[in-house]
């Protein structure tokens, strides 16, 4: 815990540094706009994450039933099976989705590599099931 | 398959939240348990016959459809 707490304070003030550091550039020494911006978002999204993680180290620090209480309904195996199922149809869906936008995209004369790249994905994700559904079959 | 965890439950004077503490489960899945909505993994149902000190065939009763 002390330790996952001095990093989330190393990568707050790094966030800080960074949005701070970032925004400074862009508008007051008017430098490459694009990169300091990504800069920037970057330190932002440190920032809300490491403020979110310490918010939790000290509440559950504060009250330590809330945080028991919180495993339980991560670990709960019920919900688990829940997020397993959600996690599948949510697959299903997204291909319906991949393959809608390609036909889409081929009826809008979209450039090649556009197409391409969306059926790379589309392919991913069949060779990454099989992938999965091997190292999980040794497992199990 | 059917249980009789809700009147086992109710014999030793416990609400669902009571139990699911003792499970470590959420309040939850031991309503859904006790409505045959869902069936336990053969740890959650040892857990709850070791809890009730009865054997898993006392609570959970098997029928073939």
């Amino acid at each position: 815990m002390a330790q996952n707490k001095t990093w989330n304070i190393i990568l707050l003030i790094m966030g800080v540094v960074c949005m701070i550091g970032g925004l400074y550039a862009i508008k007051v020494i008017e430098l490459n706009r694009l990169l300091f911006s990504m800069v920037a978002a970057v330190g932002i999204v440190l920032l809300e994450i490491t403020v979110t993680n310490l918010t939790e180290i000290f509440v559950y620090r504060k009250y330590p039933m809330e945080k028991k209480k919180k495993d339980i309904e991560f670990y709960d195996e019920r919900n688990s099976a829940i997020r397993q199922k959600a996690s599948e149809k949510t697959n299903q869906t997204m291909l319906f989705i991949y393959s809608f936008i390609i036909f889409t995209l081929l009826f809008m004369n979209a450039d090649l590599y556009i197409l391409l790249l969306m059926a790379c994905a589309m392919g991913m994700h069949g060779v990454l099931s099989i992938i999965y559904f091997n190292y999980f079959e040794k497992r199990m | 398959m059917r249980n009789r965890l809700e009147e086992i439950r109710k014999e030793k004077k416990m609400t669902q939240e009571d139990l699911a503490i003792l499970l470590e489960v959420s309040r939850q899945t031991v309503n859904s348990l006790e409505k045959g909505r869902y069936n336990p993994s053969i740890l959650l149902a040892f857990k709850i016959a070791k809890l009730f000190h009865l054997r898993i065939e006392d609570i959970f009763i098997y029928e073939e459809e």
